[in-house]
Order: structure tokens, then C-alpha cells, then sequence
């Protein structure tokens, strides 16, 4: 019998109806893809892989909070694109999704104290790669 | 005594970013030195694609991803050669974060990716078909498995 996959690292108080913004290179179509099973362009599955402690996105109730949008998201990276996506559409994957304000590492931004992560550690590549097809189908890429 | 050469990992824990010297060399019928039985009608496209990408620089997404190697560049021609008809449609090719390269499909009710990693040495097949339901996600081992898919794409879906 295969061992249960053990549960995510995931906070409870970031809602489900919470919007995550994801940014990803939009210049020469190098995160995206055209689907024609759904009649538009859309980020690839590559698009949401793990960054090296998880995958990078920017809740937006804190976005909006701290008077910024989801352009601002894109701040400093011209050609960028926004998709956004649900925690709840990302939990329902197996993921887990964390508050990550303020990252050592990461370099100054106005969106930084929105950053967050969601997470996959606990899980296997191969349903890691399956939660990010689902994701980048259900992802919407923003009109900035 | 010279100092020995320190190779640096980058954050992914991979050794630092190999040569950028990949020269793609498109050789139309008559013009190469052998003639085979296939058709390379796509090379020069996805050349020029595969030359971009390579390109590209370390953190090309602003999530630390890793440049694209070489390795990945060479089977993904590989794969490509072996798998791409007279038919077929072309492939959107993108870059992973660990320096691999993606090639994906979407038309026809058929979702086809085939990611290879920044190796060159594996790869990962993933089908889905909402038509019969049939789903993949497997090693790839067998080119056969994706000529199959590749022809099932095409026929529902094919060239404009």
C-alpha cells in the first residue's frame, strides 16, 4: 500500500476566493501558449513550476491593500504578463499556499509585503507537473 | 600553482551555465550532404525558436529559472526529428525553470507536452484526450507513443 501524501504546508486564513497573481515573461511568447481547446492564449504549465522554495505569486487582498493593482505586480519587468488564479483552484491541485511578506532574498518591490507561496514540497513531480497543467488552463492571463 | 577552476551551483544546486555556442544549421533538400526519407519542413522555424531560447539569460523569469541548456536543445531536436510528420502542427516550444525545454501541443480536445530536463537525458510525456478520456503521464521511452498522439492531434486537428 503507498504511503498517503501527508498534507501540504498551507494557511487556512488565506481564503479560497483569494485571487493570486502570478507574473511570468510575456515577451516572444516565452511562458505562453496558444490552446485551442479553449479558443485563447494562455500561460503554459512551465509557467507554474516551483521556483526554488515554491512558486512565487502576490495575494491580492494584500496588493490592494497597500494601494497597489495587478499592474503593479509587473513593476520593474517590462513584458510581463499577470495570470491570476484562485488559492481555492490551487488547493484543489494538492497545494498548499503560504504568506511570504517581505522575502530576504528577493529584490526590492512595491508588491513585496503581498508575496506569498504556494507550495509542493510534499508533493511528487509527477503530481506536481499534473496540479500545474490544470492550473495554467484555469489561470486567466490579465488585460494590464 | 595555478588555483584549480571553482564551478559555481547556481540556485537550483546545478553547475553554472554551460557555453552558449549552439549553432542550428538548416539544410533544405538537395543542399545537404545525404538525402533521407523525411521532412524537415519545421527545422528552420523551430531552429530560430531554439536559438532565442537558448539565449535567453539566467533568471529569465524573474523567479531565478535557469538558462536553457544545450543538452535540453539537443533532444528536443531529437525528439522533433522523430516525431514531427509532413502533417503536423507545429509545437509551441517553451523554456522550464531548471533549463529544460517544453514542447506542447492543444487542439483537437488533446492536450500533448513533452518536457524534456535540463540533462537532455529525460523526458516526460504527458496526454490527455477529453474525447476518449484517455489519459498519460509517463516517461518517454518509446517514440511510438507520441507519433500515435502526434496522429490523433493531427487528424482532429489539423494544419490551417
Amino acid at each position: 500500500m503507498s504511503e498517503p501524501t501527508p498534507p501540504p504546508e498551507n494557511d487556512p486564513s488565506i481564503l479560497d476566493s483569494e485571487m493570486l497573481y502570478r507574473r511570468i515573461p510575456g515577451s516572444d511568447d516565452v511562458s505562453t501558449t496558444w490552446d485551442d481547446n479553449l479558443g485563447r492564449l494562455r500561460a503554459s504549465s512551465a509557467a507554474f513550476d516551483d521556483d526554488v522554495d515554491g512558486m512565487s505569486v502576490y495575494l491580492s487582498s494584500v496588493v490592494e491593500k497597500v494601494g497597489l493593482t495587478a499592474a503593479d505586480v509587473v513593476y520593474g519587468h517590462p513584458g510581463y504578463l499577470v495570470a491570476m488564479i484562485s488559492a481555492g483552484s490551487v488547493r484543489l491541485e494538492g497545494m498548499g499556499v503560504i504568506a511570504d511578506p517581505d522575502p530576504i532574498d528577493a529584490p526590492p518591490h512595491p508588491c513585496n509585503p503581498a508575496h506569498a507561496l504556494v507550495t509542493t514540497s510534499h508533493m511528487s513531480r509527477s503530481a506536481r507537473r499534473k496540479a500545474a497543467r490544470n492550473i495554467a488552463k484555469a489561470a486567466v492571463l490579465l488585460d494590464l | 600553482m595555478p588555483s584549480s577552476p571553482v564551478q559555481s551551483t547556481d540556485a537550483y544546486g546545478f553547475l553554472a551555465a554551460d557555453s552558449r555556442k549552439v549553432r542550428i544549421e538548416f539544410h533544405p533538400h538537395g543542399q545537404g550532404t545525404q538525402s533521407h526519407d523525411i521532412d524537415l519542413w519545421w527545422l528552420k522555424e523551430v531552429g530560430d525558436r531554439l536559438q532565442m531560447l537558448v539565449a535567453l539569460p539566467a533568471n529569465w523569469n524573474s523567479h531565478g529559472a535557469r538558462r536553457v541548456t544545450v543538452q535540453a536543445v539537443r533532444t528536443a531536436l531529437v525528439v522533433l526529428v522523430n516525431v514531427m510528420a509532413a502533417n503536423s502542427r507545429m509545437p509551441t516550444i517553451v523554456p522550464t525553470v531548471r533549463g529544460g525545454l517544453q514542447l506542447e501541443w492543444h487542439g483537437g480536445g488533446i492536450d500533448l507536452e513533452i518536457e524534456i530536463d535540463h540533462t537532455g537525458g529525460g523526458a516526460e510525456v504527458a496526454f490527455e484526450d477529453t474525447e476518449t478520456e484517455i489519459e498519460l503521464d509517463e516517461p518517454l521511452t518509446d517514440f511510438a507513443v507520441i507519433r500515435e498522439a502526434m496522429a490523433t492531434l493531427t487528424a482532429r486537428y489539423p494544419q490551417r
